[in-house]
């Protein structure tokens, strides 16, 4: 059993952000991240769709893999965070539902790499601003 | 930087060419300031995205990231997307999809912001449950989501200084939602 962590901070300015079509939607938060010196941050609100969804169920290259063809799956709700990744490079996980052609509901975390947009992403961060470094109780 | 517009797939991906030329920049950001975040408890009888709508404009907010947490509708439509064939676009909404409530809202994800002459506009992706315990979810109408008891609750984070304006797309052929720096607050 891993011990927790404990990270004091606060939230800082708000990014709006808009990725155009073909963006990936994980990496193209990354990348919009990267350019704009964010290192850190949380999702607070999206909005948009995807040519195809593919979504993971757990963690891992066994965990459970799905894809939902479109184009126009709707991303109906996202959360997740940006963190400092491998070099400091922001890396995003990220997790929703969705909705598909034929109006199932799905859902799981968005696999790097594998969700082009389809019309647009309207997507609010917030900056998270550590105070310390993480620690444990 | 190359711009993809095949359709085809990188890295593994499918990628869709769209009716208009790519344009740039393909990621678009502006910085905005946090202000003080605001609960919303929406009444029974309120057409949802209309009222969020002139109680962040009474608050002088002009664009928002909002979240749903809750609500039950007594009636609710939404679309879902779909191929275009008519070409003029990649993607389309289908026809309505209508439930009597009671429907339970799990959980939604909304943009708030100016729309096409200044109008302000909410854009909003829910994820609701019929009275059957059916799972739904879409984008929703701009009006006919009657909140039944209980109503909703919003929680709002206001942009400042910057937010979301309605911009014709000309890559997609939709207006849309962009970026924008300096939105006028009071």
């Amino acid at each position: 059993m891993s011990e927790t962590r404990i990270e004091k901070g606060s939230y800082g300015r708000s990014a709006v952000i808009r990725l155009r079509p073909n963006e990936d939607l994980v990496e193209g938060v990354e990348q919009a991240c990267f350019e704009n010196g964010i290192r850190a941050a949380v999702v607070r609100s999206a909005v948009g769709s995807l040519v195809d969804a593919v979504l993971q169920n757990g963690a891992g290259e066994d965990a459970p893999t799905f894809v939902e063809q479109g184009p126009g799956v709707e991303i109906l709700t996202l959360s997740g965070e940006v963190m400092p990744g491998e070099g400091g490079r922001p890396k995003a996980d990220l997790r929703g539902t969705i909705s598909t052609p034929d109006a199932r509901v799905l859902g799981g975390r968005f696999l790097p790499g594998r969700n082009s947009i389809c019309i647009t992403l309207e997507l609010v961060l917030q900056e998270w601003l550590p105070e310390t470094d993480a620690m444990q109780p | 930087m190359t711009i993809p517009q095949q359709s085809d797939t990188w890295k593994g991906r499918r990628l869709i060419e769209q009716p208009g030329t790519p344009l740039l920049p393909r990621r678009m950001c502006e910085w905005a300031e946090a202000g003080t975040e605001l609960r919303l408890s929406l009444g029974e009888g309120v057409d949802l995205l209309p009222e969020l709508a002139k109680v962040l404009s009474g608050q002088d907010i002009k664009s928002a990231a909002l979240q749903i947490i809750s609500g039950l509708f007594d009636k609710v439509s939404y679309f879902t997307g779909m191929i275009d064939k008519s070409g003029a676009r990649v993607a389309t909404y289908g026809a309505p999809r209508v439930l009597e409530g009671p429907v339970l809202l799990l959980g939604a994800n909304a943009i708030f912001g100016l729309g096409e002459v200044g109008v302000p506009l909410v854009h909003c992706h829910a994820v609701m449950v019929d009275a059957k315990g059916r799972v739904h979810g879409g984008h929703l109408p701009l009006e006919g989501c009657i909140l039944g008891s209980g109503g909703a609750v919003v929680i709002v984070a206001p942009l400042r200084n910057a937010g979301f304006e309605v911009a014709y797309d000309s890559e997609t052929n939709y207006s849309l939602f962009h970026p924008v720096s300096a939105v006028p607050m009071s």
